[in-house]
């Protein structure tokens, strides 16, 4: 029970570190969904058991992530939030090069931290490349599906399965490319992967709507 | 010479980053001078020699940030700036609580990385405490110093007297840092190294930064941000 207990209380110190921070400003939300993207990469080989299944570390990650662009869009519109995907993405861009130098760099003898980040900072570019095509396979897939339908005359349920559909590619894509000979159980994360994305779209309108009881509109300082 | 080669693209990718941020968007650079502060708290146990001296894997990233609030005030305004640099120190704490709940999780059965996390991000509580301090007391040092120099000169020498106090300000905020970041694991020789180096490239960054304000000017004026 303890790292469920400890998965719920994450949940919300990360949902509100994104509201806190929409609160204050779009650069504070930035900042918050930038650092959060890069979190998730490093963390994600670090595997834990939830409700019996294994898992990584990072699928909180998921939440907050879903949850501050859903907020992006609510706020500050599609433009902004389009906006964000691509500023979050450059930042882990910018990681990866700089997470690589630091592993090129000769550490002074004794230094028994350097190898300790070489191993962990070792699988940043393979996951950076997985995230970037899980997301432009799930998104690519996702508008397809959505203009497909449109001029079959679309019914509001479809809209949710091609969401779905889109979240299932994203993340067995992002599986199989990044974490595929990392992992060994691959097939129990890609599960509790797609049972919290699951959750956390049940749940968006009604956190989407308190977020605007709390905060009637975004942070502008 | 490997280090040197490495530390010169290192610096030109971070200089790099932050000047396209700048010119693309004000937020996009807020957000990226948080993102330095947090790399520099996961990259800073690292030491490896440059030009004879030790240094650590974090003092590229303050003159990232620097850059980035020198820039973000001649454009912005000093509050902009002010506002940035806490939500920085934010940033820092979070990453701070992220970090503990990574190596609160039990492992599971077959992860072989629990260890490998405790030991980098072990080092983080100390690390963010010991940043949190040092800038405190370098800024109240720093603002003393001067509001007690220009009273003793009769506001004369400003110019002078600003960069005096800013430059022993940077130093006691390296010496406060490495010393509560590195006391107890390396040795006095070690730290004293990473203080000289870490001061270096704050100077150095210090004396680019009218460069820097002038540029960000011509850029203000010309319309492009």
């Amino acid at each position: 029970m303890y790292n469920e207990l400890l998965f719920a209380a994450h949940v919300i110190v990360v949902s509100v570190s994104v509201v806190v921070a929409l609160a204050h400003s779009y650069g504070a939300l930035l900042a918050v969904l930038s650092i959060q993207l890069i979190v998730a990469n490093l963390f994600v080989t670090k595997q834990i058991l939830i409700g019996g299944l294994t898992t990584t570390c990072s699928e909180v990650f998921i939440v907050s992530g879903m949850y501050g662009i859903s907020l992006v869009q609510a706020y500050y519109g599609d433009k902004r939030a389009r906006q964000t995907i691509v500023f979050t993405f450059l930042m882990l861009v910018l990681f990866t090069v700089l997470s690589r130098l630091h592993v090129w760099y000769e550490p002074i003898p004794g230094n028994t931290i350097a190898e300790t980040l070489t191993q962990l900072l070792g699988p940043a570019p393979r996951l950076l490349v997985a995230s970037l095509v899980a997301y432009v396979l799930s998104e690519r897939l996702h508008v397809y599906l959505t203009r497909w339908l449109h001029l079959r005359g679309v019914v509001p349920l479809m809209r949710v399965l091609t969401i779905a559909l889109g979240q299932v590619v994203d993340t067995v894509t992002f599986a199989f490319i990044g974490l595929y000979g990392l992992v060994p159980e691959l097939r129990s994360i890609i599960i509790v992967s797609l049972i919290v994305k699951a959750m956390v779209v049940l749940a968006l309108a009604p956190l989407l709507s308190c977020a605007q009881w709390l905060i009637p509109t975004g942070g502008n300082r | 010479m490997q280090n040197e080669l490495i530390f010169l693209t290192h610096i030109s990718v971070i200089l790099g980053a932050t000047l396209g941020a700048f010119l693309i968007d004000k937020h996009l650079l807020r957000a990226l001078v948080c993102v330095y502060v947090v790399l520099a708290n996961i990259f800073v146990a690292k030491q490896m020699v440059l030009g004879g001296l030790i240094a650590c894997g974090g003092g590229m990233y303050i003159v990232g940030s620097m850059c980035g609030l020198v820039l973000l005030q001649t454009v912005w305004g000093k509050e902009y700036a002010r506002r940035t640099l806490y939500i920085s120190f934010v940033m820092a704490v979070l990453f701070f609580i992220l970090s503990w709940f990574q190596c609160a999780y039990l492992p599971g059965p077959f992860d072989t990385t629990h260890t490998l996390f405790t030991t980098v991000l072990g080092r983080v509580p100390r690390i963010t405490f010991a940043s949190l301090v040092a800038h405190l007391f370098s800024q109240g040092f720093t603002l003393l110093a001067q509001s007690f120099l220009l009273r003793l000169t009769m506001q004369r020498g400003v110019l002078a007297i600003s960069m005096l106090t800013m430059m022993a300000g940077q130093f006691l905020d390296s010496a406060l840092f490495f010393a509560g970041s590195f006391y107890g694991d390396s040795a006095w020789s070690v730290i004293a190294q990473m203080i000289v180096v870490s001061v270096g490239l704050k100077t150095v960054m210090i004396a680019l930064s009218s460069l820097l304000i002038a540029w960000a000017q011509k850029r203000k004026e010309s319309g492009h941000v």
